[in-house]
């Protein structure tokens, strides 16, 4: 059975900030400040305004996504485990109601922290093919966090910046815009520590991390039927510019191949990147039929996952 | 300014950010496994430089390959000062 993605919504906040002032305000030194900028390409960061909830943008992201149809099923793909509206309670029968799904199921997807998103839908795939499913369920993939609900929480060291970004995607049985190929995970538990790696860990971390998220993605083109060399355009985890060049020569996929373009402006979002990569892509006129798509996450932890899918003629 | 110097400059700046002396910077040592250095300590070294040699460092050109050795990191330093100089003299000829 095939199974297609949607468009991908996106929802952001009407502001952004600049990467060196939150990292000046959770006590980074000016060496890193720079690194962050002028290495790592990291300018603005996607920040909620006082008057602005995380919560809107989730539910106006999923309304997107379902383009006024249904779904059986939600999965919220999330990095932080406590969050602003979750602390609030009724947040999945709120979300539920404000998506017109008042009898659905919701279920968020964690602890996987940022591959959740593409975790949720692969998870997605395997629900729409259990047997005795109905062929027109579809399912409604969430994914975003508030990363300015603290600063010190939306850093993370060496890597990136996290912004408050939401994306909605819906995966369903047939005919779609993208066409799932495959796809591939990968873990390595020797960084379960998070956050709270020693220095000797967090420098092998860096020393394994491009390797395991090449030979993912090798995983999941060969899933596909396909070899790395075949993908047509890698929609990256939004991480930073310096880790995606060592990506490139490690896979021997082109830079201009991957797509940071966003990088500067918008940088990471958590479990989105890869989701808005792929939506900014679409929505500048870069993708065509036919067109094959690796859509890639790395999360601490350490976890790895890549989806590959074809853009498709739309009907 | 020559490669003895930049050496030199490198040797500096590897034992300010090990916090230890360095007599000899042999050019096979590794960065990873001989130095325990991480590429974010390399990228703020090479920044380092910038402010006290004026180095030039292109973000675009920094790949894995310079993290390499400490020879690798050298060729990288040397091609950027030489670029720095070559700018220089351009935007002096410009002027």
């Amino acid at each position: 059975m095939d199974v297609g993605l949607s468009r991908v919504a996106v929802r952001l906040p009407r502001r952004t900030e600049p990467v060196g002032d939150v990292l000046a305000r959770a006590g980074s030194g000016p060496m890193e400040r720079k690194v962050f900028t002028r290495i790592y390409g990291l300018r603005d960061t996607p920040t909620l305004a006082p008057d602005e909830r995380m919560e809107d943008l989730l539910a106006e992201a999923g309304l997107a996504a379902l383009g006024g149809g249904t779904a059986s099923l939600v999965l919220y793909g999330h990095t932080m485990l406590t969050q602003e509206f979750g602390l609030r309670g009724g947040f999945a029968d709120r979300l539920r109601a404000r998506l017109g799904l008042p009898g659905g199921a919701f279920y968020g997807l964690s602890h996987v922290n940022c591959v959740s998103v593409l975790r949720s839908i692969e998870l997605a795939r395997r629900y729409l093919r259990r047997p005795g499913a109905d062929p027109d369920e579809r399912v409604l993939v969430l994914g975003g966090d508030q990363g300015s609900v603290h600063d010190a929480s939306r850093v993370i060291p060496g890597m990136a910046i996290g912004g408050d970004g939401a994306v909605g995607v819906v995966v369903g049985a047939g005919r779609s815009r993208y066409r799932y190929l495959g796809g591939a995970v990968g873990r390595d538990t020797r960084f379960h520590r998070n956050l709270q790696l020693s220095a000797a860990e967090t420098r092998l971390f860096s020393r394994v991390c491009q390797r395991r998220v090449v030979d993912t993605v090798e995983r999941a083109a060969r899933a596909a039927g396909l070899t790395a060399d075949r993908v047509d355009w890698v929609m990256p985890h939004l991480s930073n510019r310096m880790f995606w060049r060592a990506f490139s020569a490690e896979s021997g996929i082109p830079r201009d191949r991957i797509r940071v373009d966003l990088i500067p402006e918008r940088g990471h979002n958590f479990g989105g990147d890869a989701l808005m990569a792929l939506e900014h892509a679409d929505g500048t006129g870069l993708l065509r039929p036919g067109d094959r798509c690796a859509l890639v996450s790395l999360a601490l932890g350490a976890y790895f996952q890549a989806v590959i899918v074809e853009v498709e003629e739309e009907a | 300014m020559d490669r003895t110097e930049i050496v030199g400059h490198l040797r500096t700046a590897l034992s300010a950010v090990l916090n230890r002396p360095l007599d000899e910077l042999a050019p096979e040592l590794s960065l990873f496994d001989d130095l325990a250095l991480d590429s974010t300590s390399v990228i703020e070294l090479l920044m380092s430089l910038e402010d006290t040699v004026g180095l030039e460092i292109d973000p675009d050109e920094l790949g894995p390959e310079v993290f390499r050795t400490v020879g690798t990191l050298t060729d990288y330093v040397e091609a950027g000062f030489r670029a720095g100089i070559q700018a220089g003299i351009s935007g002096k000829a410009a002027v």
